[in-house]
C-alpha cells in the first residue's frame, strides 16, 4: 500500500453517494482528526465534535468538491479543513472546557500556544497512517505472532512472559516481533532501521482513540448521515 | 438480533394463542416480538417470519427446517441453547415461541416500555466483563456449541447478538441458519465472524466463538484481535485472563487445521481448575538469590531454598485427532489415579513446567512422537496421526 491517498477513494468521495466510500473515509480519517484535536488540547468530547463537523463538512460540500492533485497533497487540504475547525472551537469559551464524565483534568485543560499547527497535523497523520498499517499487518500475520509483537514492543512484556501468555518459545517470540517490524518498515517504505520505530508506534497507539471513542463517535456520525442523506 | 424497541408496531400480524405487544428484535428474515400468552399471560419471545412470496426465497421454509433438524437431532433440550416451546404456521407466516430474556437492567422481564432483552452484545456496550464472568460465559456458549457439534450441526452464525441471558444462563440463540456438518457448506453468517478460509463448518463456529470470547476479554470490537488493548496489562497477573487468551489465539487461528476441531474440544482445553485463576509464584533470579544466601540460616531455608527451585506444576491440553489417544511422557504412559491411561483430548493438571519427550499412542495407528516439549512455554499438544 502506498502512503499517499488513494485516488479510487478519492474518486468515490467527488460524487459523495457511495456509502461505502463515506465508511472507509470516516474509519481511515477521523483518528488522525481525533488525533489531531486532541494533541491541540482539546478534551475528548471536544474532539468528537471535531470529528463530526469535519466529517459533516466534507459530506455537505462533497458536490462542490473537486480535489485537484495537482495542487496539492490531500492531506494538505483535509489538515486546512481540520485546523479551522478546531480554531473555530478554541474560540468558542463554552467549548474550550466542557468536561465530561470520564474526563480527567488533564482532558478538559487547553493550552493556549498556537505554534506550528502544520507540524502538529503532519504528526497525527503519520501517526494514524502507522496505525493504519499496523492494522495491514495485524491482518495478515499469525494472531500468535502479532500478539508477541505487540506484548514485547507495546506493553514491553519481558520474551518469557510472552513465550507464557502466546505459547510460543522465547525465541520464536523475538523472531514474530523482528518480523512484523519488517513487515511495517516494507508497507511504510520509509521507516528506517534507527530503532525508533517501536517507539513511534507505541506513541501511534497511544494517540489512537479508545474503543469507547470510537463506538460513541460512529454512532454518531451514523445518525447524523442518516438524518441528512436523501430520502 | 439487532434490537429496536422503538420500532414501530405497524404491520402487527396476528398469531394463535399469543397477543403481539412490540418488537424487540430484527433478524435477516424474520422479526421477533414480546408477546403475552392470552391463557395464561405469561410472557415469551415470538419470532414471525413471512411465508414464501412466489417468486421469492423462502426463509420461512429454510427456518423450518433448521428447527426440525435441531429437534431430530437433539436428544434433549441443552441449557445452553435457547428453548424453542412451539412452532406452528398460519396462512401468512411462520412463527416459532421461545424464552424471553432477561431485562438488560437485571429486573425480571417485563411488558414495560422499558424492557430490553439482555444480549452479550448490549452487555459488551459496557466494556470487558470481568475474567471470572468471563470464564462462566465462554463455558456455557461453548457448552452449548458443544452440544450442537456433538449432534453434527453447526451453527454457522455465533456472535454475541446471538447469545441471550434467560434468568442468568447463557444462551446460544437464531438456529436459522443452522444446519448439518458436511464438506459443502454454504458460506453464510455475519461476515466479520467468518474465518478467512471460508469453511463454514465446526470450525467456522469455533473460530466465532473464540471471536466472541475475544469481545468478552477485551471489551473491544472483533475486528481488532488480537490486539489486547488496556487489558494486556492485566494478562501477566491473572490466570483465567492467560487461559482464555490461550484458547481464543488457538479458536482463531486462519489454517482451520491449526483451530480445535470442534467446540468439544475446546471445552475440553477449558479445564481450567480452580488454582489456576491465582497466578503461580514463578522463582525470581532475586528470590532464588536470597533462597540461597538463606542456606546459612539453617536446614529450615534450605528447603525453602529446594522446594522453589523445583520447576512449578502446569496443566497441559492433549489433543488428537483422532480422539481416544494414550500419551507417553518420557517413555511412560500418562495414568490417572484409578491406574487407567488418560486419553485424548483431555486437560492434565499438575504436570512439571520443563521439557517432556511425548508420544501419542493409538490403537491400529502408527504412534505419532510430537517430540520434545518444553510445558513451561506450551500448554498445548496436537497432533493428527497419519493416514487420517
Amino acid at each position: 500500500m502506498s502512503s499517499s491517498t488513494r485516488a479510487t477513494l478519492l474518486e468515490q468521495l467527488r460524487d459523495g453517494t457511495d456509502p461505502l466510500a463515506w465508511d472507509e473515509f470516516f474509519g481511515r480519517y477521523w483518528p488522525m482528526i481525533h488525533a489531531y484535536a486532541r494533541g491541540r488540547g482539546c478534551s475528548n468530547h471536544t474532539a468528537e465534535e471535531v470529528v463530526q463537523d469535519v466529517m459533516l463538512t466534507m459530506f455537505e460540500q462533497c458536490d462542490i468538491f473537486r480535489y485537484d492533485p495537482d495542487r496539492g497533497r490531500f492531506r494538505d487540504w483535509l489538515g486546512r479543513v481540520v485546523r479551522n475547525q478546531v480554531a473555530e472551537y478554541r474560540r468558542r469559551p463554552s467549548e474550550r472546557v466542557r468536561p465530561r464524565s470520564g474526563d480527567s483534568f488533564a482532558d478538559t485543560v487547553e493550552p493556549q500556544t498556537d505554534d506550528a499547527p502544520d507540524e502538529a497535523w503532519e504528526t497525527a497523520f503519520e501517526m494514524a497512517l502507522l496505525t493504519v498499517l499496523l492494522d495491514i499487518v495485524r491482518r495478515e500475520t499469525n494472531p500468535r505472532d502479532y500478539l508477541a509483537f505487540e506484548l514485547m514492543t507495546l506493553n514491553e512484556l519481558p520474551a518469557a512472559e510472552v513465550a507464557r501468555i502466546t505459547g510460543l518459545t522465547r525465541n520464536v517470540a523475538y523472531k514474530a516481533r523482528r518480523r512484523v517490524l519488517q513487515q511495517l518498515r516494507q508497507l511504510g517504505g520509509s521507516y528506517p532501521d534507527d530503532g525508533q520505530l517501536s517507539e513511534q508506534i507505541k506513541q501511534a497507539m497511544r494517540l489512537r482513540p479508545d474503543a469507547a471513542a470510537e463506538r460513541s463517535l460512529t454512532n454518531r456520525i451514523e445518525k447524523t448521515m442518516c438524518s441528512r442523506s436523501p430520502a | 438480533m439487532n434490537v429496536n424497541p422503538q420500532s414501530d408496531t405497524s404491520n402487527k400480524p396476528e398469531v394463535p394463542d399469543f397477543d403481539l405487544i412490540r418488537p424487540i428484535g430484527q433478524g435477516g428474515f424474520g422479526r421477533v416480538w414480546l408477546a403475552a400468552n392470552r391463557t395464561t399471560g405469561r410472557l415469551r419471545a415470538v419470532k414471525v417470519i413471512a411465508s414464501r412470496e412466489p417468486g421469492m426465497a423462502d426463509p420461512a421454509g429454510r427456518e423450518i427446517a433448521s428447527i426440525t433438524r435441531l429437534e431430530a437431532n437433539l436428544e434433549c433440550q441443552h441449557p445452553n441453547l435457547l428453548t424453542i416451546h412451539h412452532v406452528a404456521q398460519t396462512a401468512d407466516h411462520l412463527y416459532y415461541v421461545m424464552d424471553l430474556a432477561d431485562d438488560l437492567t437485571g429486573k425480571p422481564a417485563s411488558a414495560e416500555a422499558e424492557y430490553r432483552p439482555a444480549t452479550l452484545q448490549d452487555r459488551l456496550q459496557d466494556g470487558p466483563l470481568p475474567p471470572e464472568q468471563c470464564l462462566d460465559a465462554a463455558r456455557q456458549l461453548w457448552a452449548g456449541l458443544a452440544s450442537l457439534h456433538g449432534a453434527s450441526m453447526v451453527h454457522r452464525d455465533v456472535k454475541p447478538a446471538n447469545c441471550l441471558f434467560v434468568d442468568g444462563r447463557l444462551k446460544l440463540a437464531d438456529f436459522g441458519l443452522l444446519t448439518e456438518a458436511h464438506p459443502q457448506i454454504s458460506r453464510v453468517g455475519t461476515q466479520k465472524y467468518m474465518p478467512p478460509d471460508g469453511r463454514m463448518d465446526a470450525r467456522a463456529d469455533v473460530y466465532a466463538a473464540g471471536l466472541v470470547i475475544y469481545e468478552m476479554i477485551t471489551g473491544l470490537p472483533c475486528d481488532r484481535f488480537p490486539h489486547l488493548g488496556e487489558m494486556a496489562e492485566r494478562l501477566a497477573a491473572d490466570g483465567v485472563l492467560t487461559a482464555l487468551v490461550q484458547l481464543v489465539l488457538t479458536a482463531c487461528q486462519p489454517d482451520p487445521k491449526r483451530r480445535f476441531a470442534d467446540a468439544r474440544t475446546m471445552l475440553a482445553s477449558l479445564s481450567i481448575d480452580d488454582s489456576q485463576t491465582e497466578p503461580r509464584p514463578r522463582p525470581t533470579r532475586r528470590w532464588i538469590l536470597a533462597a540461597t544466601g538463606a542456606t546459612m540460616l539453617g536446614l529450615a531455608a534450605a528447603a525453602v531454598a529446594y522446594w522453589a527451585s523445583r520447576p512449578p506444576l502446569v496443566h497441559v491440553n492433549f489433543i488428537s485427532d483422532p480422539f481416544e489417544a494414550a500419551i507417553y511422557l518420557d517413555q511412560k504412559p500418562l495414568l490417572k489415579h484409578d491406574q487407567t491411561p488418560y486419553q485424548t483430548p483431555c486437560t492434565i493438571e499438575g504436570l512439571p513446567a520443563r521439557a517432556h519427550h511425548v508420544l501419542f499412542k493409538h490403537d491400529g495407528l502408527p504412534d505419532q512422537d510430537a517430540g520434545r516439549i518444553d510445558f513451561a512455554t506450551t500448554r498445548q499438544v496436537v497432533v493428527r496421526f497419519d493416514g487420517q
